[in-house]
């Protein structure tokens, strides 16, 4: 597994976007692509692939080789069916439970596709079709009337003009009237302005990837006409404990180098933060052997993330020492039970029933730790 | 002499293999399968045999064992043997003959189980090429790329890659002795004035180089002789969901019915795939999801982008997977994994043409399921067989017959909304009485091969299931396994063996003493009796010996109920059965030596406490003993011993049945409570297992009631209840026990049935 440093040094940007945080990789991808580009795209199907799952070789850059690590880690074959979904023509919808990656995987194909991440369109209860379409500045029309000047374009009509990627988070959270007015977009690729008498059609390149999540709403609220207009790719939740470590030991260094913070994770820590997830997730122990309540909350690889960073930065910053297993418990508890009482009981149930019993390791530890947080 | 390699199950060598027979015109060709198979070469190719089929092998003396060889449509030797007839060539089968095969410890007399070091040679071949399964690495280079290629191009490439595979893997003896073989045969073809250049042999890819080393004449054939048993050879009909299961390398193939549609397109994979893709809508429409034109247009285009960035020249079987789940199913593979498995394996069963001359058990078989609408696919079909309706009746003779002669076909099912896919219980005296049967129906290549060895036995059903019966009366020691036969018979509608059956049981009757035995058979009679009259049996000769098997039941009852623990719960439930028998003044219960029977037990002093008290309970329900004398007995007993092992017992006995009436007798529940109280806690402890069987799983009702009889018995008024419930800590002990018990049985639901 390669290593990849921060490209840039902390700036004091929290988080950049994926193309810009990237940029040495894509810039060294595109030198190198010798396979065929559908037009509109800035890098082949193949090196798109590449760029999301990573590739074993560096590439020579004007300085040096650079690595091209794994942004996602998971099945090669949905990775492939996106990027086919994107090179027909077709919109993509990428569904699947909180914290499986669908926003970063859709962040990086766009910005691998396009070169930019940017055009996004949140989804919420309260978006209106004019984030969707288009809207006016009013002080411009009421003064002129409709003009081009007075339109104010909204991320897919701009994607439509520019032949870009345009992400739409969280979809099913529209109302369905504002899901519906993206059938006739996905369709017929144009969106009319009737005040102006025009219409933009889409130029080669333009393509959607939307983002469902199944955990609140979830598909079945989508209009069956809106999800004709979709290929569906469902990321799955990790169940291979190595590749979940893996994962959560590099973002967690990444997220900590970002914030200034070089603290040390202890590998077993993460590893036994990882099994406790898994186990509470799966609903029986790593080797089958018991079985065990699972609470109601999701416990995805991104809360995991955030819980091993969590406790690094406890320990950095009041401790000023490496991470230890108390600063990870407050974290995890939190994690496990939100707002539903029970799920503090079922945490309680598995530390007596699974976590006590082990005696090797961090496992006493841990339970001594976690005991004295849930009483 | 020229060697075709070719995979089995390979359209693309089907096609180069024909090509070639077609070009180079031999006057022999030579094909990979079992010697002795040579004479059903022309029913193999007669016009009326549509493949799948196989050749079926069987061991006709000693332990059962067989072995089947697949065909189908596009397998390379079936399609080599029709191109040979098609040039005037003649043909035979050339490998070790099936009676050797089968006296070898080999399962499936195909080309396989690979040893695992070529599983791996193909694993890293195929990771090399950067493709995810060596399915895969086969399907784009051999299937798709090398399709395309001149036939010595293709025969070339095949030939290397099989001798590397052969070369990497020295595999063992069975390998050699069946490449010496097939080199033997070609030989004996040449001696027999036939030149070299005009014999083809069609074998596996990785004989082919040792093979053609042994017949140029640089190795030396060993003349051997494998051992080989008796065997008969048939020709039966198989399936592509068989062909799929017998998948590894070399053997089967992972989407049989997929690459029909290869063959069936010439070989134009994207055609196939299209074709593939509009049937998995059509099937997803019939299931009655929404599958539109449209989206099998997107699944169609997907699929070709997919396959141009992965590399491949068309899309395949891969690239329907995904763009099937992508397309139709949401992201989900859940919805569209039954349509897929339709489309991509298939369901079809082949046909084997009349003139080979089905065994009589065959043509029974079809024609029977033929005539009562039966169906004869390999994919499970269930029905519901309504008994009062005589054509449903039928089909249920017909399949209880099938299920005795052990023709795999037909297994029942638990009927009713509760059933579920399980099996129905095996008791024919519970069989007899239903009104409603659930049937689980499947054929499969295992039914032929049972049907062709099953003659042996008979020549129709009846005589198969005759003979088995007749067998197993002459084996029955006991009665009551007697009467299960007459049972069995009734079910299959076999009753011209019901006289000489009925003869053995009256025989069995007089030899054998056992109470359990002779009160289950007792029931059984009943119940044929019973129904008896629809299946036309004869019903006074059963009810005589009905009869008379009551009445020595009761004789022995005295005798039986000195017995250890665990007979004791048998006895008791014949008791209860027998009980029944009585209180429905059924002709066969004889109710006073019943009675008498019962009395003379439980006044036995060696009576088991359990079988005691339900006695005492019986005797009370039937009427001959009054309420406050059960009372008077029980406190007599409990006094009789000190044991209070045996008391519990006895009061577990007595509450085996009908809680609810004496939940309500209040000397009883005196008793009860006397003796329970004048036990100290440590005695009580060992005895709550007993009494919780008996008293443990209380109804709501019932508490209710025993609480309103206790507090009558303890002089406790409602107002006092609450607080002297809680004084006692006997019945606190039994309240905690209960709880328990209740609480394990609702987790127990909850994990099994979701209910909270």
């Amino acid at each position: 597994m390669i290593d990849a440093p921060s490209v840039l040094a902390p700036t004091g940007v929290i988080r950049q976007p994926a193309e810009v945080r990237c940029a040495a990789e894509l810039a060294a991808l595109i030198a190198h692509d010798r396979w065929p580009k559908p037009r509109g795209w800035r890098l082949s199907p193949r090196m798109v692939e590449t760029f999301v799952l990573g590739s074993k070789e560096s590439l020579p850059g004007p300085d040096g080789p650079v690595p091209i690590p794994a942004k996602f880690v998971g099945d090669r074959r949905l990775v492939q069916v996106a990027i086919a979904t994107l090179a027909s023509d077709r919109a993509l919808m990428l569904a699947g439970q909180p914290g499986t990656a669908k926003s970063w995987l859709s962040e990086h194909l766009a910005a691998a596709i396009s070169g930019s991440s940017g055009l996004v369109v949140q989804g919420t209860a309260g978006t209106t079709e004019e984030q969707v379409k288009y809207s006016w500045n009013y002080a411009l029309l009421i003064a002129q009337g409709p003009s081009d000047a007075a339109l104010v374009p909204s991320p897919v009509l701009r994607g439509m003009r520019d032949g870009a990627v345009v992400r739409i988070e969280e979809l099913t959270r529209c109302a369905a009237e504002v899901q519906d007015a993206l059938i006739s977009v996905l369709s017929e690729q144009q969106i009319a302005i009737p005040e102006l008498d025009t219409a933009v059609f889409a130029r080669r390149g333009f393509a959607v990837i939307a983002t469902a999540n199944t955990r609140d709403r979830g598909v079945n609220e989508m209009s069956a006409a809106l999800k004709r207009r979709f290929n569906f790719v469902t990321l799955p939740v990790l169940t291979d404990l190595v590749q979940e470590t893996e994962i959560v030991a590099r973002r967690s260094r990444e997220l900590l180098h970002d914030l200034g913070v070089e603290p040390v994770v202890p590998r077993d820590l993460i590893a036994l933060l990882a099994t406790v997830f898994s186990e509470l997730r799966r609903g029986e122990t790593l080797d089958g052997a018991a079985r065990v309540k699972t609470p109601t909350t999701v416990l995805s690889t991104a809360e995991l993330i955030s819980t091993v960073a969590n406790g690094a930065l406890l320990g950095g910053f009041f401790g000023d020492r490496p991470a230890t297993v108390g600063d990870c418990v407050a974290g995890l508890v939190g994690t496990v039970a939100k707002e539903n009482p029970a799920d503090l009981d079922i945490f309680r149930e598995y530390l007596a029933t699974v976590a006590k019993p082990r005696k090797d390791g961090l496992w006493p530890a841990f339970y001594a730790a976690a005991r004295d947080a849930v009483g | 002499m020229f060697l075709f390699p070719v995979r089995h199950h390979s359209p693309a060598a089907a096609r180069h293999v024909t090509r070639v027979i077609r070009a180079r015109r031999p006057r022999a060709v030579l094909v990979e399968g079992p010697a002795d198979a040579t004479p059903l070469i022309p029913a193999l190719l007669d016009v009326r045999t549509e493949p799948p089929v196989a050749l079926y092998a069987y061991r006709t003396e000693g332990a059962p064992r067989a072995v089947s060889w697949p065909f189908c449509a596009y397998s390379p030797e079936y399609v080599a043997l029709a191109a040979a007839r098609e040039v005037g060539a003649r043909s035979a089968f050339c490998d070790l003959p099936a009676s050797a095969v089968l006296a070898a410890g080999d399962e499936t007399g195909l080309d396989l189980s690979p040893a695992e070091d070529y599983a791996r040679f193909c694993g890293g071949l195929a990771e090399a090429a950067g493709y995810a399964t060596f399915d895969e690495f086969w399907d784009v280079v051999f299937e798709q790329e090398a399709a395309d290629l001149p036939s010595d191009a293709f025969v070339a490439a095949l030939v290397e890659f099989g001798a590397k595979a052969r070369r990497l893997v020295p595999r063992g003896d069975e390998d050699s002795v069946r490449e010496a073989q097939m080199a033997a045969a070609a030989l004996r073809v040449v001696d027999e004035g036939i030149a070299p250049e005009e014999i083809v042999l069609v074998c596996g890819a990785a004989h082919v180089e040792p093979i053609a080393a042994l017949v140029a004449g640089s190795a030396e054939i060993e003349p051997m002789e494998p051992p080989t048993v008796p065997a008969a050879l048939h020709l039966i009909p198989f399936s592509f969901p068989r062909l799929s299961e017998h998948f590894g390398y070399g053997a089967g193939n992972r989407a049989p019915r997929y690459y029909q549609r290869v063959w069936e397109a010439g070989g134009d994979h994207a055609v196939a795939t299209r074709a593939a893709l509009l049937a998995l809508a059509a099937d997803l429409r019939g299931a009655g999801r929404d599958a539109s034109l449209a989206q099998a247009i997107d699944a169609d285009t997907l699929g070709g982008v997919l396959a141009r960035l992965r590399g491949k020249p068309a899309a395949g079987v891969d690239e329907i997977e995904d763009a099937a789940a992508a397309c139709f199913g949401q992201g989900q593979e859940l919805p569209v994994a039954a349509a897929l498995r339709r489309i991509q394996i298939g369901e079809t069963v082949g046909r084997v043409t009349p003139e080979i001359g089905r065994t009589p058990l065959q043509t029974e078989f079809y024609e029977t399921t033929s005539r009562l609408g039966l169906p004869v696919v390999d994919a499970p079909r269930q029905i519901l067989l309504h008994m009062p309706i005589a054509a449903e009746a039928a089909r249920s003779v017909f399949l209880h017959r099938l299920v005795l002669a052990e023709i795999p076909y037909a297994v029942e099912l638990v009927s009713g909304l509760g059933g579920g896919g399980r099996a129905a219980v095996k008791d024919p005296l519970d069989q007899i009485a239903r009104s409603r049967e659930k049937w689980e129906l499947a054929w499969t290549p295992a039914t032929d091969g049972q049907l062709v060895e099953r003659t042996a036995l008979g020549a129709s059903f009846a005589e198969v299931c005759g003979r088995t019966l007749a067998d197993a009366l002459a084996a029955a020691t006991r009665i009551d396994q007697g009467t299960e036969t007459l049972l069995r018979m009734a079910l299959c509608d076999l009753t011209e063996g019901f006289d000489a059956g009925l003869l053995r049981c009256e025989r069995l009757a007089a030899a054998g003493g056992d109470f359990v035995a002779l009160g289950r058979a007792t029931f059984h009679l009943d119940g044929l009796a019973a129904y008896g009259a629809a299946r036309r049996l004869p019903a006074a000769a059963l009810a005589t010996l009905a009869a008379r098997l009551f009445r020595r039941a009761a004789v022995h009852l005295p005798a039986a109920a000195v017995c250890g623990d665990e007979d004791a719960v048998a006895v008791r439930d014949t008791l209860v059965s027998l009980a029944d028998l009585v209180r429905r003044a059924s002709p066969v219960a004889d109710g006073e030596t019943f009675w008498q029977a019962l009395e003379r037990t439980a006044a036995g002093a060696a009576t088991h406490g359990e079988i005691r008290g339900a006695i005492l309970t019986l005797l009370q329900l039937g009427g001959r003993l009054g309420d406050s004398d059960l009372a008077h007995h029980l406190r007599y007993w409990l006094s009789a011993t000190a044991e209070p092992g045996a008391n519990a017992r006895l009061v577990a006995g007595v509450f085996s049945l009908h809680r609810g009436t004496l939940v309500r007798n209040r000397p009883l529940v005196a008793a009860v409570n006397g003796f329970l109280a004048g036990l100290s806690l440590a005695t009580l402890t060992p005895l709550l297992p007993t009494l919780r069987r008996a008293l443990g799983n209380l109804g709501g009702a019932e508490r209710a009631y025993l609480s309103e009889t206790l507090a009558g018995v303890l002089g406790v008024t409602p107002s006092t209840a609450t607080r002297s419930v809680a004084a006692s800590d006997v019945e606190t002990a039994l309240l905690r026990e209960a709880d328990a018990l209740v609480a394990t049985t609702l987790d127990d639901w909850r994990e099994r049935y979701g209910i909270a």
